[in-house]
């Protein structure tokens, strides 16, 4: 009877003490409303991330400012951005690159892009100016500007990861490659081209609790 | 407690005012508590079977609504893939994608073994354990989201997915391989421009189905009188490609499907793969895992018994009968996929915007007809439409 009980006793003061760790901050969700660093915070696995999106964006943006057709022309070129293909196993929205390489370069104020994407709506606009508003202040049409350069690439990845053996766990290298270019809309020629490339490795457990 | 007492058990009547043979049922009820509540864990749940029921017969908005919660257990991927196909033939490709792609991310967390749930599974049946499925359902997994993104014209997404599929079918590992994938991952190359990659899987489609009748070098189907080997051109105004699910929910599953445009029979549907074959093959790659499995669980169930009868003869007893009326099989399977899988490729005119299908038997007899009404996700003169016999 003696052994009942104090197993009683037992398992009520292993009951109290996840009651009380229930309680801990470790078994709670938080929110921490601190800005994080994106340039410094960690990646989880080895999937692409805000990481990637700002290294491949930044670093390519750099490599275009200081290029001759854009970064010594004396004139500011014109953009248009016709896509990077996704060629990846992963849905990357790609246009995030293009869309972070394109803000880089317009705010240096290297070149100017033309918004292909919103042409349908910019129509839209201008047909609605042209018989809603004022003279002085409609637009004109046919006033826009053609773009001198397309620019478009395409991202791949690899992946590799360890042989079916015995282990506890498995470790992936992902290589991730992004090449851009710049196509002369005149000549048909490409006028610059640039290659990232990207690697991460990680471990993961194949056994868990 | 005392030895001579708890090996008494329940045989004998308790004495007023003691307090020894209460815990000992006590303790007894406890494990029958404990052991029904882990059988019933591994038990297959209604709202799926309901669903299943509902789709087969072609009730798919009563279908949807049965899954309209998803448990946060073992199931959940399974669920999810039912799910996802329920709404794939609802045309609701949207939701049908975000149920796929989460089944995806929840099946690569289960990449990490659950040591708890193994271990339970060690005394109670297979069930217990998160639903894994065989590769093949995995790689269905990723063909019917290539299969959404093609209906919704989404053709780099696609490429996606067929790249998925292209690995999982590198990785075989003695599985059965599969020719419909590889035609769909070769589709998807060769509508993203990547000839040579789509060649190559033209080439496995050969390999796996020679009698298809297939141009391994344009992914185009022969007709059954032209000599092998020969090239099949372009047809000059466009084409059609139908990704076909037969169920044979009218009760008899189609041999073919006859693709009929403005009153003429334009071609044929060529099956590249019946699920049944891919589950035997499967289930037999796996044969000697499962029992030793299964062995090593009944030797595990009986050692358990046998302890728990050195104590206690009835509670040894009942313990024996309840660890093995919970031996059963896993059977979890997705059952809404198609009991076949079939390609039609054939001549449109290039405004194409409505054809007939008609399912037939394998005598010719029409088993059932449909109309598909554009528009149809075309690219470089190529039209995709995807059809099966359910509804």
């Amino acid at each position: 009877m003696s052994r009942i009980l104090s197993t009683i006793k037992s398992a009520t003061v292993i009951l109290s003490a996840i009651s009380l760790g229930a309680g801990c901050s470790a078994f709670r969700a938080s929110v921490q409303n601190d800005d994080v660093a994106a340039a410094s915070a960690k990646p989880m696995d080895t999937g692409y991330d805000f990481g990637d999106l700002r290294w491949l964006g930044d670093t390519v943006a750099a490599d275009m400012i200081a290029t001759s057709i854009i970064g010594d022309a004396s004139r500011k070129p014109i953009l248009v951005v016709m896509g990077i293909e996704n060629r990846t196993d992963e849905h990357i929205d790609t246009k995030a690159i293009t869309d972070t390489m394109r803000t880089k370069i317009i705010n240096a104020g290297k070149a100017d892009f033309v918004n292909e994407s919103r042409r349908d709506n910019l129509i839209k606009e201008q047909g609605y100016q042209l018989a809603n508003c004022t003279p002085e202040t409609r637009t004109m049409i046919g006033k826009q500007l053609g773009a001198r350069y397309m620019l478009t690439g395409s991202l791949v990845k690899l992946t590799k990861d360890t042989p079916r053996q015995v282990r506890v766990s498995k470790q992936e290298q992902v290589y991730l490659q992004l090449t851009v270019e710049v196509t002369d809309l005149e000549t048909g020629l490409i006028a610059w081209t640039t290659q990232k490339e990207r690697v991460r490795s990680a471990r993961k457990p194949i056994i868990g609790w | 407690m005392p030895e001579n007492q708890s090996s008494d058990g329940d045989s004998a009547a308790p004495p007023a005012g003691t307090s020894v043979p209460l815990m000992a049922r006590v303790i007894n009820q406890g494990f029958v508590f404990l052991l029904a509540a882990l059988c019933c864990a591994g038990c297959s749940t209604a709202p799926l079977d309901n669903a299943r029921s509902h789709f087969i017969a072609g009730r798919l908005q009563e279908a949807d609504h049965d899954l309209a919660i998803l448990p946060h257990n073992g199931n959940s991927v399974l669920y999810l893939m039912e799910r996802g196909m329920i709404r794939h033939h609802l045309r609701d490709y949207t939701n049908s994608t975000a149920d796929w792609l989460e089944a995806v991310r929840l099946e690569k967390a289960l990449e990490v073994h659950s040591v708890s749930r193994a271990g339970t599974s060690m005394i109670v049946n297979d069930a217990v354990l998160s639903f894994r499925g065989y590769p093949y359902e995995f790689t269905y997994l990723h063909a019917f989201l290539a299969q959404n993104f093609l209906a919704q014209g989404k053709w780099e997404d696609a490429a996606v997915e067929a790249r998925n599929i292209a690995h999982r079918l590198e990785k075989l590992d003695e599985f059965p391989d599969d020719a419909f994938c590889r035609y769909l991952t070769g589709l998807c190359f060769e509508l993203n421009g990547d000839e040579s990659n789509a060649a190559m899987q033209y080439r496995q489609v050969l390999r796996l189905e020679p009698g298809s009748d297939l141009d391994a070098t344009t992914g185009r189907f022969r007709s059954p009188t032209a000599p092998t080997n020969s090239f099949v051109a372009a047809p000059a105004e466009g084409e059609l490609v139908c990704l076909l699910g037969f169920y044979g929910t009218f009760g008899m599953i189609p041999d073919h499907a006859d693709i009929v445009i403005e009153g003429k029979t334009v071609g044929s549907s060529r099956t590249l793969v019946r699920r049944l074959q891919l589950e035997c093959a499967s289930s037999q790659r796996m044969a000697a895992r499962h029992a030793t499995k299964k062995l090593s669980r009944i030797v595990l169930k009986e050692a358990i018994a046998e302890a728990a009868e050195t104590h206690n003869q009835n509670l040894g007893e009942l313990l024996r009968v309840i660890l093995f009326s919970m031996e059963t099989n896993d059977n979890r399977r997705w059952e809404t996929l198609p009991a076949k899988l079939a390609v039609a490729r054939v001549p449109c005119p290039a405004n194409g915007m409505r054809f007939d299908i008609e399912f037939k038997g394998a005598s010719g007899t029409v088993l059932k007809r449909m109309t598909l009404s554009g528009p149809f996700m075309r690219k470089n003169k190529m039209s995709v439409a995807i059809a099966s016999d359910n509804p």
